[in-house]
C-alpha cells in the first residue's frame, strides 16, 4: 500500500527509512507527554500538558472535548504543522523530532489530508482543480489527475459540480470539496476539524460512508476533531480532552 | 513551471476590485514614467537644437592644438588654405554644410562710448538657414558686409538702435590699427548674458579686412545628426591630420554640458521618486491582498505545499500585475501622446532660450522598454517582503490569522 516513490524508497534516507517502518508498525501515532502552547500577548497559553495518546493504524478516531481543550492543538501537532514543546510523537513508529523540516513538508503531502472548518478553497480554480491541487506534485497530472479528482468528486456527489468555483457552492458543498481535496491524494490518514459542521444529516452519512469504505480498501485512518455525536457514534475509538489532556477514551466493542 | 504560471495568472482575478487598483497605481506609474522620459528627451533634444543652431554647428574644426592653447599671435596658427580645407571637409559625405569663421577682438565705438567687444566674422548668405535660432529682438540677421549684428546688452551699452553706425577699431595681423564703420542690422539676445553683453557678428569678408587677413580661424559644420559626428570627426582625423575636430558640447562645456548632466540627474532623481511611489502603493496593495490569504496559505502549506513553490506563486503574480500594469500605462501614455499632448507642453525660457516654446514628447523605444521592466521590477520587488513575510510563517499562525 505505499505509494512513496521508488527513489525515496530506495534511497537510504530518513525518508526511505521511515517508509520501511511504515509497513512494520502497528501504531499510526504514538504520543508520549507533549506539552504545547501558544504565545498571546507577553504571556504564553499552555495548551496541552503532558498529554499521552496511542492511534492504532487504520482507525477512526474522534477527538471530543469542550473549545479549548487542546482538540485543534493536538491535531495540528499530528499533522507536523508544528513541533510539541515537550515530549514525543511518533508516526508509524518513527520520532517526529527527527525529521528534517522538509521530509516534514513532504510527508504532509503524501501521508496526511487535511481538512479545515473554514474550507480554504482556492477561489480562482474549479472544483475539479481545487481537487487535484496536490496531484502533479505527487507525480500524478493530466489525464490521470482528471480521471482521479473525478472519481473522488463523484463518491462525494459533487460529479456534477466539476466546473463550478467555490463561490458557486453552498457551504456543505465547499466542505465536501476540500475533503475531496484531502481525499483525492490517498493520503495515509485524513485529521479534520469538524468535517461534518457544515454539512446536513444526509450529506454527512454519505461523506462519513466514503470515509468507512476508504479506511477498509484504502486502510486509510481518520483523526477528527469534533462536536458532532453523530460523527462520534461512528468511530472507532474516541479520545475526551480536558484541560490538554486525555481525560477518558473509548473504544468501539 | 507551467502549473507556477497558471495559479499565478489565475490569482489575479480573485479580487477583481484590488487587482484593478493595483493596475492602476502600476500604470499611473508607467504612463507617468513614459511621458516623463518623452519630454525629458523633447527637452534635451530642443535645448541641444538652440544650441547648435544658435552658434555652434553640430561641430566645429580648428588647427591642431589651437583650441585648448593661448597663443600671443593667434592668426599665425589660423588655416591658411581655406578652399583646400574647405573641399576636404565637403568631401565628407555626412557634412551637410561648411561655415568659415574668424574670431577677433576689437573696440566698438558710437559717439563717445569706446566698449571692448569679441567678434565674429560669418557668411551669412550660407549660415543663415542653418543658424536660424538666434533671437532677433530688433532688426534681422547680417545680409552683407556693410553690416553688424550686436547683442542684445551690448547695444544697450552703446545705446545704439537697428540703422546706426558704430565703429570698430582694431589691429590687423601686422599691428597696424584699422577701423570699420558698419550699419547695425540686427540686435539679438540668446539668454546668455555674458554672450549677449559683449558679443558682435559681421561679415567674414569685413573681419579679414579688419584684420588685413585672408585666413580662417575655424570652420562650423553642420552634419546630417549629432549622431553622425563620431564619423565625421574620425574622418577629419583620417582626412586632415593637421585639424581637430570638436563637437558642439565641448564648445559650450559650461552651459550646456553642465545644463544636461544637472538636468538628467535632476530628472533621475524624480524618476526614483516615481518609481518609490510606485512601489509604496504596490507595497501596500499586496500586503494587504497576501494577509486575507494567510488562511489558504496555511491550509495549503498543512496538505504539503511548499513554502518556495508559494513564493514563486505570488511573485509571478505581481511580475504579471506589473507587465500588465505596465503595458496599460504605456497605452494610456501613447494615447495621451497622440491626443491631449499632440500641440506639445508650453514651456517658458529655459537656459539658453529666449522664448516660450513646446516641448513634444519623443519617445524613443528604448523608453518603452524602460516604461514596461522598470514598474515591473517595482513591482516584483516591493512584493518580495509581503510574499516572504507570509510564507515563512508557521503553518498554525498563518491558520489562525483568518
Amino acid at each position: 500500500m505505499l505509494r512513496a516513490r521508488k527513489d525515496w524508497f530506495t534511497s537510504g534516507s530518513r525518508f526511505s527509512n521511515l517508509m520501511w517502518r511504515m509497513s512494520n508498525s502497528t501504531l499510526l501515532y504514538q504520543i508520549r507527554s507533549v506539552e504545547h502552547g501558544y504565545p498571546w500577548g507577553n504571556t504564553h497559553v499552555q495548551v496541552l500538558r503532558g498529554l499521552d495518546l496511542e492511534v492504532p493504524r487504520q482507525s477512526f478516531v474522534c477527538l471530543v472535548g469542550p473549545s479549548g481543550s487542546g482538540k485543534t492543538t493536538l491535531l495540528n501537532l499530528m499533522g507536523f504543522l508544528d513541533r510539541p514543546e515537550a515530549g514525543e510523537i511518533e508516526f508509524f513508529g518513527e520520532r517526529m523530532s527527527d525529521q528534517r523540516e522538509r521530509d516534514l513538508e513532504r510527508m504532509r503531502l503524501t501521508d496526511i489530508g487535511f481538512v479545515f472548518q473554514a474550507f480554504y478553497l482556492l477561489p480562482t480554480l474549479t472544483v475539479l482543480e481545487n481537487t487535484t491541487y496536490f496531484l502533479p506534485r505527487l507525480g500524478i497530472s493530466g489525464a490521470r489527475a482528471r480521471a482521479r479528482g473525478e472519481e473522488v468528486l463523484a463518491r462525494i456527489g459533487l460529479k456534477d459540480h466539476l466546473h463550478k468555483r467555490p463561490a458557486e457552492l453552498s457551504g456543505g458543498q465547499r466542505q465536501r470539496v476540500a475533503i475531496a481535496r484531502a481525499l483525492a491524494k490517498r493520503p495515509k490518514v485524513i485529521l479534520a476539524d469538524e468535517p461534518t459542521a457544515n454539512l446536513d444529516r444526509a450529506t454527512s452519512e454519505t461523506i462519513i460512508s466514503v470515509f468507512q469504505d476508504l479506511q477498509k480498501t484504502e486502510s486509510t485512518s481518520f483523526v477528527f476533531a469534533t462536536h458532532d455525536t453523530h460523527l462520534v457514534s461512528y468511530a472507532d475509538h474516541v479520545f475526551e480532552l480536558r484541560d490538554g489532556q486525555v481525560h477518558s477514551s473509548g473504544r468501539k466493542a | 513551471m507551467r502549473a507556477i504560471l497558471y495559479l499565478a495568472w489565475r490569482n489575479l482575478f480573485r479580487n477583481t476590485r484590488r487587482t484593478a487598483a493595483s493596475l492602476v497605481t502600476v500604470a499611473f506609474g508607467a504612463t507617468g514614467l513614459l511621458i516623463f522620459q518623452g519630454f525629458n528627451e523633447g527637452l534635451m533634444n530642443q535645448y541641444r537644437e538652440n544650441t547648435i543652431r544658435v552658434r555652434f554647428g553640430h561641430g566645429q574644426v580648428f588647427p591642431k592644438g589651437y583650441f585648448e592653447q593661448v597663443f600671443e599671435q593667434p592668426w599665425k596658427q589660423w588655416i591658411e588654405d581655406r578652399a583646400g580645407v574647405e573641399a576636404g571637409l565637403s568631401s565628407i559625405p555626412q557634412v551637410k554644410g561648411v561655415y568659415p569663421r574668424i574670431g577677433f577682438f576689437s573696440f566698438v565705438i558710437k559717439g563717445g562710448i569706446n566698449l571692448a567687444a569679441r567678434g565674429e566674422g560669418v557668411l551669412p548668405e550660407r549660415e543663415n538657414e542653418f543658424f536660424s535660432r538666434m533671437n532677433f529682438e530688433a532688426g534681422r540677421d547680417l545680409r552683407d558686409a556693410g553690416e553688424i549684428v550686436i547683442g542684445k546688452g551690448l547695444a544697450h551699452s552703446l545705446d545704439v538702435k537697428v540703422g546706426d553706425t558704430i565703429t570698430l577699431l582694431g589691429q590687423t595681423i601686422h599691428g597696424q590699427m584699422n577701423g570699420a564703420d558698419l550699419i547695425v542690422a540686427g540686435i539679438f539676445h540668446t539668454g546668455k548674458k555674458d554672450f549677449d553683453d559683449g558679443f558682435f557678428r559681421v561679415h567674414l569678408d569685413a573681419a579679414q579686412r579688419l584684420l588685413d587677413t585672408t585666413r580662417i580661424e575655424h570652420f562650423a559644420l553642420q552634419t546630417g545628426g549629432v549622431e553622425d559626428w563620431p564619423v565625421v570627426s574620425q574622418a577629419i582625423t583620417e582626412k586632415l591630420p593637421q585639424l581637430e575636430a570638436k563637437p558642439f558640447e565641448d564648445l559650450d562645456a559650461v552651459y550646456y554640458k553642465n545644463s544636461v548632466q544637472f538636468l538628467n540627474t535632476q530628472f533621475s532623481f524624480i524618476r526614483s521618486i516615481m518609481l518609490i511611489i510606485v512601489a509604496l502603493g504596490i507595497f501596500n496593495t499586496i500586503a494587504v491582498g497576501l494577509l486575507e490569504r494567510a488562511g489558504e496559505v496555511g491550509a495549503l502549506r498543512a496538505n504539503g505545499e511548499s513554502r518556495s513553490r508559494l513564493f514563486s506563486i505570488y511573485l509571478c503574480e505581481s511580475f504579471f500585475l506589473g507587465l500588465i500594469g505596465g503595458a496599460i500605462g504605456i497605452g494610456a501614455a501613447v494615447i495621451l501622446d497622440k491626443t491631449l499632448l499632440a500641440g506639445g507642453i508650453p514651456m517658458p525660457p529655459g537656459p539658453g532660450i529666449t522664448r516660450q516654446y513646446f516641448i513634444l514628447l519623443e519617445i524613443q523605444p528604448s523608453h518603452f522598454v524602460q516604461s514596461l521592466s522598470l514598474p515591473a521590477l517595482t513591482t516584483v520587488l516591493a512584493s518580495l517582503w509581503p510574499i516572504w513575510n507570509l510564507t515563512r510563517k508557521a503553518i498554525p499562525a498563518l491558520l489562525r490569522a483568518n
